[in-house]
């Protein structure tokens, strides 16, 4: 009897009466698995996690062949530029995270591990991780590809926070956020409303997550365990404590100033943090307690600007002061729900100034380029890059998202500024085609980050 | 005509179709249990399985499972209607599935799999491809290597390029 392919061609009525339909024969010995045929194989490597994937293409020449394809296809971006990290508005799974390349214009999706991602608080980004706070408002670093996850020291492990459960047994915090008593700038008459402050401040444990974070900057990959510091600069006032994984607490810095923005630099080990008086000090949190050294002394008293500090990749330390309005509403419709108030209230750039702190001279001079660099700003650590590497990047471009605590917090549905700062028109340009094919939701919100590894 | 049939039996199977096995064992399943696989809902739909259907490439003992799956798998669809009949169900299902691929033997799995993907059942080629995937889960390039008896034919100098490779894409 002659072999048939049953789909093309199955009427059976050539096979005589009697005879059961054959269907094509390809004897299956089982040799070993370098056998699976490629589609098969393809499917494998597809639902493998990530970090199996890149590790099953040393095993054999048609494994690597199958993890080409399925690496393009899962993971598409081929450069090192970062991507916005975000929870889709058309994705129906919680725990998933879509990420746009603008340097390729590629989307692609990713699964964390749980809590899921829609239900944590994005407060941070450095080295491919993500920082995050979960409903009881403590942080964990979390990398997006590898699915890997450390926590850091939980909330009530800050100096100035403890828990107490209140009569419905929910956990409820309690944060001194009086200034220390050894601050001589606590007696002068600006301070004195902050003396009339409730102390201690209460939160509900999901609520606290809002107002603590302010920056979160990690001097390495967390995977480098205890080599990696996470310096936190929080509530109230930009105070700052850091931690190691694996650390019972953190630790606080005792400063008679708060910070607004810091960087790592892996060139000299130092943290650079700047102040909201505009002194910018020099941290060493390598050795056995923390040494601080000022290195720009105080220079204003203006603190009304977003301000990013930035070591650019030409070596010169940098100020980005990014100026916001506050969009009123035209008129918010009766019976509104306070979620519909919040998406019609808009934070927009208006203005963004570059400075270069010039550290000999100890003044900021104002600058009207990045030329052919593009900057990446939000609550992620600020990243600059060269255009002429990323040819898709717009050069003399900031690529903005919002930043953390009062616009994203207070207010998680309402308007998200993204897209592309042209430092030379002064105005914002749309991300493209992404904010239509895969828009993004408010919550959590968009973050930049550049995918990694390790 | 095929509805007239589907009414003459029971249990919302439809009319019965035989199956036979690379070694000529004969299963006899209802159409709906058969239909999982495309291939012989293909079959099915072109009337073409009056007398069995011949499956050379799928051993007896393979097919046992593919049929054991389909028996336990028929419900899924005939119960959408019955949501009561579905929960009690799901928890079984899932047990069924778990003890179906955990236990399997290499060459088992590996024939599963070619013979999920020759009748075209994509539930179960799904699970069992997963289950290889669990399989390489944490493990080693060499341990990979080990678990499904692979040579390594790439010369020293090709396996060092490939270790280096992914630094171009993500490294800082």
């Amino acid at each position: 009897m002659k072999m048939r392919a049953a789909v093309a061609d199955g009427d059976g009525d050539d096979d005589g009466a009697g005879a059961p339909v054959q269907v094509s024969v390809d004897p299956a010995a089982y040799r070993d698995w370098s056998a699976l045929p490629d589609d098969l194989l393809l499917t494998v490597m597809e639902s493998l996690a990530i970090p199996d994937l890149f590790r099953a293409r040393t095993a054999c020449a048609s494994w690597y062949a199958a993890y080409s394809i399925a690496r393009r296809a899962r993971i598409p971006i081929r450069d090192s530029a970062p991507c916005l990290l975000y929870s889709g508005e058309d994705d129906d799974d919680p725990s998933t995270a879509t990420l746009y390349s603008p340097s390729s214009g590629d989307c692609f999706r990713v699964r964390l591990p749980d809590p899921p991602l829609r239900s944590r608080a994005l407060v941070g980004s450095a080295h491919g991780w993500l920082v995050t706070a979960d409903e009881q408002s403590n942080l964990h670093l979390v990398n997006p590809l590898t699915g890997a996850q450390v926590a850091l020291p939980p909330v009530t492990a800050l100096h100035h926070v403890e828990s107490f459960v209140d009569e419905e047994g929910n956990i409820v915090y309690s944060v001194d956020e009086s200034l220390g008593p050894d601050d001589p700038e606590a007696n002068l008459p600006e301070f004195e409303e902050l003396a009339d402050r409730e102390v201690p401040v209460e939160y509900p444990a999901e609520k606290l997550r809002l107002f603590m974070y302010h920056r979160v900057i990690l001097s390495c990959s967390p995977s480098a365990g205890r080599k990696c510091v996470a310096l936190l600069v929080h509530r109230p006032d930009g105070m700052i404590s850091f931690a190691r994984p694996g650390d019972e607490r953190w630790t606080h810095i005792n400063r008679d100033t708060g910070y607004t923005d810091a960087l790592y630099n892996k060139n000299d080990g130092l943290f650079y943090l700047l102040s909201f008086d505009g002194s910018i000090c020099a941290l060493d949190l390598s050795g056995s307690s923390p040494v601080a050294r000022n290195i720009v002394k105080k220079n204003t008293q203006w603190d009304n600007p977003s301000k990013y500090i930035v070591l650019a990749p030409w070596g010169d330390l940098l100020e980005v002061w990014r100026l916001r309005d506050f969009d009123e509403p035209d008129e918010i419709p009766e019976c509104s729900s306070a979620e519909f108030e919040d998406r019609s209230d808009k934070w927009l750039t208006e203005e963004i100034m570059l400075y270069k702190v010039d550290i000999d001279k100890q003044k900021l001079v104002k600058i009207s380029s990045i030329g052919d660099h593009a900057l990446f700003l939000g609550f992620n650590s600020v990243v600059c890059l060269p255009t002429n590497k990323f040819p898709m990047l717009k050069p003399d471009c900031a690529y903005l998202s919002d930043e953390f605590y009062e616009e994203i917090c207070v207010k998680r549905h309402n308007w998200r500024e993204i897209g592309i700062w042209d430092l030379k028109s002064c105005k914002l340009q749309s991300l493209g085609d992404v904010e239509s094919l895969h828009a993004w939701r408010n919550w959590p919100s968009p973050i930049w980050i550049t995918p990694s590894l390790n | 005509m095929a509805a007239a049939a589907a009414e003459a039996t029971t249990d919302g199977g439809g009319k019965m179709i035989i199956l036979i096995s690379a070694d000529g064992k004969r299963f006899e399943v209802t159409e709906a249990v058969a239909s999982q696989s495309q291939l012989i809902s293909n079959m099915i739909e072109d009337d073409c399985t009056e007398n069995g259907v011949r499956l050379p490439n799928v051993d007896g003992d393979i097919l046992t499972m593919v049929v054991d799956y389909c028996n336990m798998h028929a419900g899924d669809a005939a119960a959408a209607g019955d949501t009561m009949k579905a929960s009690s169900t799901e928890e079984e299902l899932k047990k069924f599935d778990a003890e179906l691929v955990q236990a399997l033997e290499n060459p088992v799995l590996f024939k599963l799999i070619l013979a999920a993907n020759f009748l075209n059942i994509k539930s179960l080629l799904d699970m069992t491809c997963q289950r290889v995937a669990d399989m390489m889960s944490g493990k080693t390039p060499e341990q990979m290597r080990e678990t499904f008896s692979i040579e390594n034919d790439f010369t020293p100098e090709e396996e060092a390029a490939i270790r280096q490779e992914n630094a171009w894409a993500f490294d800082d």
